[in-house]
């Protein structure tokens, strides 16, 4: 269960809405600290390109995200991005995800995060140990809890 | 331990790959082809997945071809190549 702060869920929309400015989808990377399976502490937003129907991240920014992960000790737990209408994952989310390995999430936010700030209508998938993505109930697997 | 012995080992290179975060020493032949620390690499962290998509680069992000020899990459004792999607990404 990913535990999320209410304060990294709505940084996490501001990004999208500033960012994709309801024309384009967008990409943030939700962290936590290392041996730590569950927590999220921070937000970050990729250097990426987008357009109203996809997205794709900069590789020398991922390359210094990785590196900065294993100097800060610090873990990649789930990818969250916009889609213009409903939320799901596409063959493409499947594919290109940033991880591929068992138990990494990758959460759908629908309406290029223009409405409520909430898990309302978001889709969540979650990699299963064969490596395809699982559709998992979100409620079940993100705790949003009040604070920062 | 002999001198032969002694000789392969120091010629072995000595490598680090990062996953994600996760980094982990590897000690390869400068013989052994790029693809092939790619794919023992991809053993290490259990990766399950899109395998044939993951590439490793360098940390100018150039690519380390499969079918090249490490070798031939004058690699630094200890460097890092980092093991990822050439672009994260997703379409609707």
């Amino acid at each position: 269960m990913l535990r999320v702060s209410t304060k990294i869920l709505s940084d996490s929309f501001e990004v999208f809405r500033s960012c994709g400015g309801g024309r384009a989808e967008c990409v943030a990377y939700w962290l936590g600290p290392g041996g730590e399976d569950t927590l999220v502490d921070q937000v970050v937003h990729p250097r990426h390109s987008a357009h109203a129907g996809g997205y794709d991240v900069d590789g020398s920014w991922q390359n210094e995200l990785w590196l900065r992960l294993a100097r800060e000790d610090r873990r990649l737990l789930a990818q969250v991005h916009t889609h213009p209408g409903e939320a799901y994952h596409s063959h493409r989310d499947d594919e290109m995800a940033a991880l591929q390995t068992p138990g990494f999430f990758s959460l759908v936010v629908p309406d290029f995060a223009l409405g409520e700030i909430s898990l309302r209508g978001t889709y969540l998938a979650e990699r299963a140990g064969d490596g395809r993505w699982l559709a998992v109930d979100t409620t079940k697997r993100i705790a949003i809890e009040s604070g920062s | 331990m002999s001198s032969k012995v002694e000789q392969k080992q120091n010629k072995k290179l000595k490598v680090r790959v990062n996953y994600g975060g996760r980094e982990h020493p590897f000690h390869p032949e400068p013989e052994e082809l790029a693809g092939a620390l790619r794919e023992e690499a991809m053993d290490f962290f259990g990766i399950v997945a899109d395998r044939e998509q993951l590439r490793l680069y360098r940390s100018d992000n150039s690519e380390l071809a499969d079918g090249t020899a490490l070798g031939a990459y004058d690699l630094a004792k200890d460097e890092v190549l980092i093991l990822r999607q050439p672009q994260g990404g997703g379409r609707c």
